[in-house]
C-alpha cells in the first residue's frame, strides 16, 4: 500500500505553479515547499516534531516512526492590479529512522519551477501597403522544470551531535517557447531543455551549548554540486502552427517533415550552486522554541545559454529567517503544534534590478493516531519588489501537509 | 475523525489538486522588451527568364481540334487505334490481312457537334516503325528520337469532301458524323501500310484539313468522349470451301492529340513570359534566390507572390485563365533551347519537383501566385534549383495566349 502512495505522489508532484521568478535564468528555485506546510521558513530548525527537522537528516534519528509526508499548495500571486491561482502539489518525501541511531531518507521534490506565460499587452501594427496590414503580439512561455531525487542519511554521533548527508540527482526536463502571434496566427519558436547533474548536502547539528540551562541547538547544513548540473538544449526550427495545437506537425508550415532539424546544444556547469546554512534553535520554555536561520546562496553556473524568459538569473541571494515554534510530546493529550515565522531575503539579479523579499509564515499541526500522524495547515505572505517589468509582487501561499507514520525496524512488543 | 477518513480526505484534496492545477493563466506584462524587429521585408528580383516550347500534351482533351482559332492554327490531329477489334474473341489488326480474309472497305469515322459546309478532310496512314508515337511516360505525343515529319512520312488512305450536297449538321442527338470511306485503289495502300502492324506498328492515323476552308474552330469527339472515333472494316473470312463469313469488326481509338503551329518566340525580351497549352509554349523564370542563405534560421516566409501582370491575352472577358508554377527538379542547363523542332539544339525536358505545384486564377489580368512554400523549402535546402516552370492549367482552353510581365517577388518573414 505504501509503494502505491509512493508512485503515486511522485507523478502528481511534477506539477508546479506560476511566480515570476520562474522567468528568472532556469525557473524559481523550489526549496522544500514542504516548509510552507509548518509555516516554517528554516530548513535546519525543527519545524515538523520536537527536535526534528523533515529538511534536515541529523535530527530524523529524533522520530520515533517512519513518516511519509507530502503536501499540496494553493497559491496567489499578485501584481500589477492582476491576481494568479495555482493549485499544485509539491514533494513527497520517505523518513525511517532507525533505533534512535541512524536514519534514511528518500524523498522527490521539483527543483526548479518555469511555469510562466508572460505576452504583450498590446499589438503592434504593420503595414505592407495601403490596403494590407497586420497585427503583432507576442508570447512567451516555458514550462516544466527539472526535479531531484534525493537520498539522505542521517547518523547520531553521540549524545550532543549528528551528522546527515544527502545526495541529490537532478534530472527532468523543460519546455520553452517563443510566439508570434499575427492575425491570430500562431508562429512558433520552441526549445526544450534537459538537465543532469548531482548535488550534495552535509549537515550537523549539535546541542552541546546551553544557554540559562536550556538547550541551544546549532546546525549548519553545505549545498555543492558535483561537477554542476549540465543542460542539453534542442532548439526546433520555427514554424507557422497552422492547426493550432501547439505541436509542429504535418499541418503547420512549413509542415514538420520540410523543417531542419533541431539544433542540440550542450552547456557543461551551467547552473552550480553552493549555499552555506547556519541555524541556531534555543528551547526558551519545554517544547518552546526560538529559531534562527541564515543563508547564503550563490550560483556560479556558466549561464550561457540564452533560454531564460526575463534576461537575467539569480547570480545570489541572502536569506535571514526568524520563526517561533511550539511542539507537544507525542502521546500527550495535547495534539496541536504552532508555529511562525518571518524572513527577509535579498535576491542578487544579473544584469537586472536586485529584488527583495520579505516573508511571514504561520503554520498548526494537529496530531492523531499512535503513530504520531500529522496535518499541518499553513499560510505564507511574501511581498516581493524589483521584478523584472512589474516591480511588486504579493503571493499567498495555502498549504496542507500530511505525514502518515508508521513502525519500521522495531519489533512489536518493543512499543 | 479516524485516520482511514483523514486519509481519504487528503487523496481527494490531491486528486482534486491535480485536475485544477493543470489550468494556467497567461501573465499579463504591460510590455515585453523587443531586441529588435521580428518582421521583415526584402525583394527577390529575376534574374533569367525564358519561353520555350513543350511537346502538347496527349489525351487531355475532349476535343481534336482543326481551323484557327484566337491566331492558333491547327494543323493536323494524330490519332492512335487499338490493335485489336472489340468484337469476341477479340482480332488482332493484321489478322485481317490473312489469305481466308478478303477486305471490301473499311470506315473510319468521327463524331462532331460543330456544323461545317465547306472543308476538305484527308486521312493519313502514319508510316513510322515505332512501336508507338505517343510516350506513355511523359505523355507528349512525341516518342522518336529525332523530330519526326509526320506530313512528309505519311501515305493519304481517304478523303472526305463537306460541301452543300454533304454537309455536317448535328441531328436530335447533337451529333453528326464525319466518314472516311477506305475502298477501291485505297484499300491495298491501307492494308500495307495500316493493317500489316508488322511493318507499321504505330497504328496512328493523321487527319488534316487541306482546303483551307475552315476560318472558324472546328472540332471532332477526341477517344477521350463518349463519341470516341472508331473504325469499322467489312470483310469476308471464307471459313471452307462452301461456307463464307460476311461481316465486320470495329477498332477504337486509343491515344490522340491535336497539333497546333508552334508560333514564334520572341526571345528579345527577357522581362516578358507567354503561356499557351495549345502549342505547349511554358515559361522558366529564375529569382536570385541566395539572399534566402543569409536568412536567421528561424525565419518563417510569412508573404510571398510571384506577381504576374498581363501585357496581353487573348482572352475574352468573362474568360478565366489558371497558371499553375512548379519547382523544377534539376537546373536548367542550356537556357538557349526554346524548341523540339530546333536541330541545333538536344531536345530538353523538365521534370517537376512535385513538392511544390501551385496554381492560380488570374484576377483582374493579374496573377498572383504564393510562394512562401517554395522559397522556405529552398531556404530549408528541400528545393536546391532557384527556377520555376510556370505553365497553362489543363482546365484553360489550349488556344487561350498570355503575356507575363516578370515583377519582382516581395517577401515578408517574420522570426518569432
Amino acid at each position: 500500500m505504501l509503494n502505491r502512495k509512493i508512485a503515486l505522489f511522485l507523478f502528481l508532484s511534477s506539477i508546479y505553479c506560476q511566480t515570476s521568478l520562474s522567468g528568472y535564468g532556469y525557473g524559481n528555485i523550489e526549496n522544500n515547499s514542504d516548509l510552507r506546510s509548518f509555516g516554517s521558513s528554516s530548513e535546519l530548525l525543527p519545524s515538523f516534531k520536537n527536535n526534528v527537522s523533515l529538511t534536515n537528516p541529523s535530527t530524523w534519528h529524533n522520530l520515533l516512526f517512519t513518516y511519509l509526508n507530502t503536501s499540496l499548495n494553493v497559491q496567489s500571486a499578485e501584481f500589477q492590479s492582476t491576481t494568479q491561482n495555482n493549485f499544485s502539489l509539491s514533494s513527497a518525501k520517505l523518513v525511517v529512522p532507525w533505533k534512535g541511531k541512524m536514519s534514511f531518507g528518500l524523498s522527490f521534490e521539483p527543483y526548479l519551477n518555469r511555469q510562466l506565460t508572460i505576452s504583450d499587452s498590446t499589438a503592434t501594427s504593420y503595414e505592407l501597403d495601403d490596403e494590407n496590414s497586420f497585427d503583432v503580439r507576442r508570447e512567451r512561455f516555458s514550462s516544466g522544470g527539472p526535479s531531484v531525487i534525493k537520498m539522505s542519511y542521517g547518523y547520531k554521533l553521540n549524545d550532543n551531535e549528528s551528522v546527515g548527508v544527502t545526495l541529490g540527482t537532478i534530472f527532468g526536463s523543460s519546455r520553452s517557447s517563443i510566439n508570434l502571434i499575427i492575425d491570430e496566427e500562431n508562429h512558433l519558436l520552441q526549445s526544450r531543455d534537459y538537465f543532469s547533474g548531482n548535488v550534495v548536502d552535509f549537515y550537523i547539528s549539535s546541542k552541546r551549548l546551553s544557554f540559562k540551562t536550556k538547550p541551544l541547538i546549532l546546525s549548519a547544513n553545505y549545498h555543492f554540486p558535483i561537477n554542476g548540473i549540465n543542460v542539453e538544449n534542442d532548439t526546433y526550427q520555427a514554424f507557422l502552427d497552422l492547426n493550432d495545437n501547439n505541436y509542429h506537425d504535418l499541418d503547420d508550415f512549413p509542415d514538420v517533415g520540410q523543417a531542419l532539424l533541431p539544433l542540440n546544444f550542450n552547456f557543461k556547469d551551467e547552473i552550480s550552486i553552493n549555499s552555506l546554512r547556519l541555524g541556531a534553535d534555543y528551547e526558551f520554555k519545554k517544547n518552546h522554541h526560538l529559531q534562527f536561520e541564515l543563508l547564503d546562496w550563490k550560483d556560479n553556473g556558466k549561464h550561457i545559454s540564452n533560454n531564460s524568459v526575463v534576461p537575467g538569473y539569480i547570480k545570489s541571494r541572502s536569506k535571514i529567517s526568524f520563526g517561533f515554534a511550539s511542539f507537544v510530546d507525542q502521546f500527550e493529550r495535547e495534539k496541536i503544534n504552532y508555529k511562525a515565522s518571518i524572513f527577509f531575503q535579498d535576491y542578487d539579479v544579473k544584469s537586472l534590478e536586485n529584488i527583495n523579499e520579505v516573508g511571514l509564515g504561520l503554520g498548526i499541526g494537529f496530531n492523531f493516531g499512535i503513530t504520531a500522524n500529522q496535518i499541518d495547515f499553513g499560510y505564507q505572505f511574501i511581498n516581493r519588489s524589483g521584478i523584472h517589468l512589474i516591480d511588486n509582487e504579493k503571493i499567498q501561499n495555502f498549504t496542507i501537509g500530511i505525514s502518515i507514520g508508521d513502525l519500521w525496524f522495531v519489533k512489536r512488543r518493543e512499543i | 475523525m479516524s485516520n482511514k477518513n483523514i486519509i481519504s480526505f487528503v487523496f481527494i484534496l490531491f486528486i482534486f489538486g491535480f485536475i485544477t492545477s493543470c489550468s494556467e493563466e497567461s501573465v499579463i506584462y504591460s510590455e515585453v522588451e523587443i531586441s529588435e524587429d521580428t518582421v521583415r521585408t526584402f525583394s527577390l528580383p529575376s534574374s533569367r527568364s525564358k519561353v520555350f516550347q513543350s511537346f502538347p500534351k496527349v489525351g487531355i482533351d475532349s476535343k481534336l481540334y482543326f481551323g484557327e482559332v484566337k491566331g492558333n492554327k491547327n494543323r493536323f490531329s494524330l490519332l492512335q487505334l487499338t490493335l485489336f477489334s472489340g468484337n469476341l474473341p477479340p482480332t488482332e489488326m493484321s489478322d485481317l490481312l490473312a489469305d481466308s480474309i478478303q477486305i471490301d472497305s473499311a470506315m473510319v469515322y468521327f463524331e462532331t457537334s460543330d456544323s461545317l459546309d465547306l472543308a476538305n478532310f484527308s486521312l493519313h496512314a502514319i508510316l513510322t516503325d515505332q512501336e508507338s508515337i505517343f510516350d506513355e511516360d511523359s505523355t507528349n505525343y512525341y516518342n522518336l528520337d529525332e523530330y519526326y515529319d509526320f506530313e512528309n512520312n505519311s501515305l493519304q488512305i481517304s478523303e472526305a469532301i463537306i460541301n452543300s450536297e454533304n454537309i455536317l449538321a448535328p441531328d436530335t442527338t447533337g451529333f453528326d458524323t464525319l466518314k472516311f470511306m477506305i475502298q477501291d485503289e485505297n484499300l491495298e495502300t491501307f492494308k500495307e501500310n495500316f493493317l500489316d502492324t508488322s511493318s507499321n506498328p504505330a497504328r496512328t492515323l493523321m487527319i488534316r484539313e487541306d482546303g483551307h476552308f475552315l476560318n472558324s474552330l472546328f472540332t471532332l469527339e477526341s477517344h477521350q468522349s463518349n463519341n470516341s472515333p472508331k473504325m469499322r472494316v467489312w470483310y469476308k473470312a471464307f471459313v471452307d470451301e462452301t461456307t463464307t463469313l460476311d461481316t465486320f469488326i470495329t477498332f477504337f481509338s486509343f491515344e490522340d492529340v491535336s497539333i497546333i503551329e508552334p508560333p514564334e518566340i520572341d526571345e528579345d525580351d527577357p522581362n516578358f513570359i507567354t503561356l499557351n497549352s495549345g502549342s505547349g509554349l511554358r515559361s522558366i523564370v529564375e529569382y536570385d534566390l541566395t539572399y534566402l542563405d543569409s536568412l536567421p534560421r528561424n525565419a518563417i516566409v510569412k508573404d510571398a507572390n510571384l506577381i504576374l501582370d498581363f501585357e496581353s491575352s487573348n482572352l475574352l472577358e468573362d474568360e478565366n485563365f489558371r497558371v499553375v508554377v512548379a519547382a523544377l527538379q534539376d537546373s536548367i542547363s542550356d537556357w538557349n533551347f526554346i524548341s523540339p523542332t530546333d536541330e541545333d539544339f538536344e531536345y530538353q525536358s523538365y521534370s517537376v519537383n512535385a513538392n511544390f505545384v501551385v496554381s492560380q486564377n488570374q484576377d483582374n489580368f493579374q496573377l498572383k501566385i504564393p510562394i512562401e512554400a517554395f522559397l522556405q523549402g529552398y531556404k530549408n535546402g528541400l528545393f536546391t534549383v532557384d527556377e520555376l516552370l510556370l505553365y497553362s492549367a489543363n482546365t484553360n482552353s489550349p488556344f487561350d495566349k498570355v503575356r507575363l510581365n516578370l515583377n519582382s517577388i516581395e517577401v515578408l518573414y517574420v522570426e518569432p
